[in-house]
């Protein structure tokens, strides 16, 4: 395994090597190669629109657009939008989605035409669906690979925690992702950190995308229409992140008729509503919820625990507006917050909120465009008050984001996308004050930072051979600077565990410190095997230029965000990836193989006992480096028919070596799970009712255990080994849940609704959130060592109802 | 507000949440004696001073480690050798000793060699010199008589000139009635000139009015260290103080130590100094 990384090592120095000095002459090279491309669709003409639900007006991601004449088609992008180019003639164009009767038009003979088609449900969701050839095939035929689409359907025949359905949850039962953790925020993609995810909301950055410690996350399934997550293969309009990108796109409401949904369970509740503002052109969509685990604990013997508070509330809002065939306009805004606290003593509260505006633009049957305003921010405030003496520690972050996207249509085998992106962020990891009557305030200032990050990208979609090859090449460029006002530090770094700090910058207003760049390209190939069967390969590298200082052993919700610096520079992240994709059963099964292998360059970790908890010297406790990970990922997934589900599978290792950390050795990274297997299934056992079952297994996480203990000076202290060379016990359960639909689902009268009985970890597994070390008051000198963990089983039911 | 107040809050803020513990033991791979450890703090005051040796022990026995016999121990500087001689005394198993150290300790950096069973463990340490204490003063603590609790609360405090030229580390130990009341490392206080002024006024500990007599003598012993034993301390107040608190940041790892070839502890060399105070209650 050594040689294979040494091979790839190499291959990667040379490509860099080689885009460095070629870069220009090959971009050069390849749009003029595009624009000289001749082929028999040189007459040709495009056939362009917007596929939507006939009776809701929201738009159907995924939609299947087939030419039955030429065995080609196209499938609608994450915004329903959909681009056919076609040689000359008339053809048979037939429009199909799952759960929707299908569409047949004749379009032609050469002549560029924009047209949006509608589409009707079919009656019963469950009831097994035909659909055409290649409605399900884009696993094998789409050039994009390590990607994931989930449909919020599919989320919602899942087991669900507590009765309530979550998008988090469901993709972290895939390949090639992690869960952080019971107790845990956020999650891990193919080795990865759960800050190198970029989590977006309607474009907008979600910054921490839990509550209440990772058992639901913040998307309301009722408020969510798409849901993507890319491992790698990754666009070049995305950047910033290393690991991955989990688009999810807000629903936009009812062109047509007024709905309410909602439900009510035994740990919260949760009320939609949506509906035309000006029938058929623009539509609103609200939608709220809110837990109430704490009103339980007002029963609770404990005194302590009966004066405590814990619950969480969000609302989305959206309003779709259609100005003209060729300019829409989305508005949309999230805003949620987790509150925990004891009595007026202590008060832990901490949320997100975003704000998205974008302008769909059609300029011509040929050439479109997105402009987007975004805003995001995530705060969290600590506070104490015991009466002479209190305590507060608030944090925020906010990014604004002008984004720019455009698409052209050269020809039929090559579409062109580029754009441009600039971020302003504020960090402000806040101010600790805490205050004592009769003395002087004491104040920790941890370091405050601004940076503009701007992002250019090009990227070109080729199909050749007939559409047997299909590439996929684009490169991004990134800047990043660090603005002033604010202070950096400068550190000594000879000290032989800390770095002592020497001198304090200070920046002025506006003024640029540091400036970062890099260049980050983008491959995926395709190759059809056959026509169930296609080959893919891809490599992209990602440039990371701000990062959350996270806690080794768990992930938090106070884990504050930092940015490059003199001190710690950017994170790179190169990966490679090859997956065999087949279809069998007319696509009814989908499977597929995949191996990678991601180097990461400038990977920070904190150092052996640092201290980063409020620290205002945080770069002092981080050390860079490098990192690697690899593993083989395996799928197979049923979508179709009264059976439904999946199984993956995960092999893989995540290591790191960083000069300062485990004596300059190498060692796992906290979140190195060699296997992670999840199973999930449904089956419709009528009309009315769908059992499910998922089970969830993984290697114990990699911790730091003690192997002795030595006496010094009248106390004992631990002996530890190497960083993460012990594992926590393996993490397994399984879930269960069983959905039950009065009247088979069939809608009858204006209202619906239905039952949701789930019992989550059914045999009670106690999986470890952590362990802790604490003196034996009974036996002094013999240590105590206790797991925390969430107890199980744990049943919910959920009533929801749609009217 | 110190870090440990903030531990302390977040940590007691964590038990709000929805979990249970379950105390377990743990199969940890134990390998009982692997580490050589030395425990060896030379000072220009004891006239007999002492190095321990022992063994690691397994992380859930009850040992203060198996003492280790028949080793030779020498601090060496320039041509000096100073022997420390094995104690046969039964309650001084694993005590090397010397008597006559102290009084010939000059400035600059000694050697320790400790060889046993053909292995040789060597550290370095600087004697550097110490600041007077100006005085000691006790002082009523205002936040914990504020109201919180009963108990009435004083801050003993040092007051001395800082050493100058930077890059100075202190250790300071408290006796009542000459008995010192600090012997465990998390109960030390260790001060870096770093968030210094040139006149330093540090509260060293905060004692309860219930612990003391009118008429006690409390006494500070200021002691010299190196940057790398302040750091030993701070480590060894964390591991053993909040051990498994998963939110304290990085994974746990070893106590620094200046010792070669594997050996655990520390070797240092201070200067000391003294001052004393009696106490006489202010009352509320």
């Amino acid at each position: 395994m050594v040689r294979l990384q040494k091979v790839f090592r190499q291959l990667f120095d040379w490509f860099f090597m080689y885009l460095k000095k070629r870069v220009i002459q090959l971009l050069t090279i390849c749009f003029l190669s595009l624009l000289s491309m001749h082929d028999n669709y040189a007459q040709g003409f495009f056939v362009r629109g917007t596929v939507f639900d006939e009776v809701t007006g929201e738009t159907l991601v995924g939609a299947n657009v087939f030419v039955p004449d030429i065995q080609y088609g196209v499938i609608t992008s994450n915004k329903g939008d959909y681009e056919l180019p076609l040689p000359k003639g008339e053809f048979r164009v037939i429009f199909s989605f799952i759960g929707y009767n299908s569409r047949e038009i004749i379009v032609g003979p050469a002549r560029d035409t924009v047209i949006n088609i509608g589409l009707v449900s079919s009656a019963v969701a469950l009831e097994e669906v035909t659909v055409s050839a290649l409605a399900a095939d884009r696993n094998v035929d789409r050039a994009e690979m390590s990607s994931i689409a989930v449909s919020i359907e599919t989320i919602r025949n899942m087991p669900a925690f507590l009765g309530e359905v979550d998008v988090l949850r469901t993709i972290q039962m895939l390949p090639g992702v992690q869960s952080a953790g019971d107790g845990n925020t956020g999650f891990f993609v193919r080795g990865g950190n759960a800050d190198q995810n970029l989590v977006l909301f309607d474009d907008a950055v979600v910054f921490n995308a839990s509550h209440l410690f990772n058992f639901f996350s913040v998307f309301n399934p009722d408020a969510v229409d798409d849901v993507k997550l890319y491992k790698g293969g990754i666009h070049p309009s995305y950047g910033g992140r290393l690991s991955s990108v989990l688009d999810i796109d807000m629903r936009g409401g009812d062109m047509e008729n007024y709905r309410v949904t909602g439900g009510a369970g035994l740990i919260s509740s949760r009320l939609s509503a949506e509906g035309p503002i000006q029938k058929g052109r623009s539509s609103f969509l609200v939608s709220g919820r809110r837990t109430y685990a704490d009103l339980f604990l007002r029963f609770s013997p404990d005194e302590n625990q009966r004066d405590a508070r814990l619950f969480f509330y969000d609302l989305n809002g959206k309003m779709n507006y259609v100005i003209n065939d060729r300019n829409r306009l989305f508005v949309s805004g999230y805003f949620g917050r987790d509150i925990t606290a004891f009595k007026d003593l202590f008060g832990f509260d901490w949320g997100n909120a975003t704000a998205s505006a974008r302008w769909n633009r059609i300029f011509s049957d040929r050439f479109s465009g997105n402009i987007s305003l975004l805003y995001s921010n995530y705060q969290f405030n600590i506070n104490g008050d015991l009466g002479p003496a209190s305590f507060r520690w608030n944090s925020d972050i906010n990014n604004i984001n002008l984004k720019t996207d455009f698409t052209y249509l050269i020809n039929n085998n090559n579409t062109f996308s580029f754009g441009v992106h600039s971020i302003y962020h504020m960090l402000d990891p806040g101010v600790i004050r805490a205050s004592i009557e009769g003395a002087s305030l004491t104040t920790i200032e941890l370091s405050q930072g601004n940076a503009l990050e701007h992002g250019v990208y090009l990227n070109n979609e080729q199909s050749l051979f007939g559409n047997r090859l299909v590439m996929v090449y684009g490169l991004r460029g990134s800047v990043f600077q660090v603005i002033g006002p604010g202070k950096q530090y400068v550190f000594d770094k000879s000290g032989p565990v800390n770095w002592e700090v020497t001198d304090t910058l200070f920046l002025e207003r506006g003024e640029i410190y540091d400036t970062f760049r890099g260049l980050e390209p983008r491959l995926s190939l395709r190759v059809n095997l056959g026509t169930n069967s296609s080959l893919k390969a891809g490599y992209h590298r990602m440039i990371q230029y701000i990062q959350q200082a996270q806690s080794a052993q768990s992930v938090a919700p106070y884990d504050v965000w930092y940015m490059s610096s003199n001190n710690i520079p950017p994170q790179v992240a190169d990966q490679i990836a090859i997956g065999y994709f087949r279809n069998f059963r007319n696509d009814e099964i989908e499977t597929s193989v995949e191996i990678y292998y991601k180097d990461l360059t400038n990977i920070s970790d904190v150092i052996d006992n640092g201290d980063i908890l409020g620290n205002e010297f945080l770069e002092g406790q981080m050390r860079v480096g490098n990192g690697w990970s690899y593993g083989a990922e395996m799928l197979v997934r049923k979508d179709q028919g009264r059976f439904t589900g999946f199984a993956g599978y995960t092999w893989s290792r995540t290591r790191r070596k960083i000069d300062g950390i485990n004596n300059g050795k190498a060692y796992y990274a906290p979140n190195d799970r060699s296997h992670d297997l999840s199973l999930s299934g449904g089956y419709a056992l009528s009309p009315a009712v769908t059992a499910s079952l998922n089970f969830v297994y993984s290697t114990g996480r990699a911790f730091t255990l003690p192997v002795g203990k030595m006496y010094f000076q009248g106390a004992f202290a631990p002996i530890y080994a190497d960083r993460n060379s012990s594992r926590l016990p393996d993490y397994h359960r399984l879930d269960l849940s069983v959905n039950y639909t009065p009247g088979g689902g069939r809608e009858s009268g204006r209202f619906t609704s239905s039952w949701n009985f789930s019992v989550f970890n059914i045999y009670g597994r106690v999986n470890p959130i952590s362990v802790s070390f604490a003196e034996n008051a009974e036996s002094p000198g013999i240590p105590r060592s206790s797991f925390f963990y969430v107890p199980g089983p744990i049943p919910a039911v959920t009533w929801n109802f749609k009217f | 507000m110190n870090r440990v107040t903030v531990y302390l809050m977040i940590f007691i803020l964590q038990m709000l949440t929805i979990s249970c513990e379950k105390e377990v033991v743990l199969d940890l791979s134990d390998r009982q004696g692997l580490y050589f450890v030395v425990e060896a703090n030379i000072d220009d005051v004891s006239a007999n001073q002492w190095i321990r040796l022992s063994r690691s022990s397994s992380y859930y026995e009850v040992s203060t480690g198996k003492p280790v016999s028949d080793a030779i121990v020498t601090i060496t500087r320039g041509g000096e050798n100073h022997v420390f001689t094995e104690s046969h005394v039964d309650s001084l198993a694993g005590y090397y000793i010397n008597s006559t150290l102290a009084n010939r300790l000059r400035y600059g950096t000694y050697q320790l060699t400790v060889e046993h069973e053909d292995r040789i463990y060597t550290a370095e340490s600087e004697y550097k010199p110490v600041p007077d204490i100006d005085s000691v003063t006790i002082d009523l603590n205002f936040f914990f008589s504020s109201g919180l609790t009963n108990d009435t609360l004083y801050d003993i405090n040092i007051h001395f000139r800082n050493l100058q030229g930077g890059g100075s580390y202190y250790l300071v130990d408290l006796y009542i009635n000459r008995k010192l009341q600090t012997g465990r490392p998390s109960q030390k206080t260790v001060i870096s000139d770093q968030d210094l002024e040139d006149y330093v006024s540090y509260s060293v500990k905060t004692i309860s009015q219930n612990d003391l007599d009118d008429g006690d003598m409390l006494g500070l012993a200021l002691r010299s260290i190196s940057r790398e034993m302040y750091e030993f301390y701070q480590v060894f107040f964390f591991q053993t103080d909040l051990s498994g608190n998963p939110f304290a940041g990085a994974p746990p790892a070893n106590i620094p130590t200046n010792l070669s070839e594997g050996a655990i502890g520390f070797f240092q060399v201070s200067s000391v100094t003294s001052a004393m105070k009696e106490f006489k209650s202010i009352g509320d």
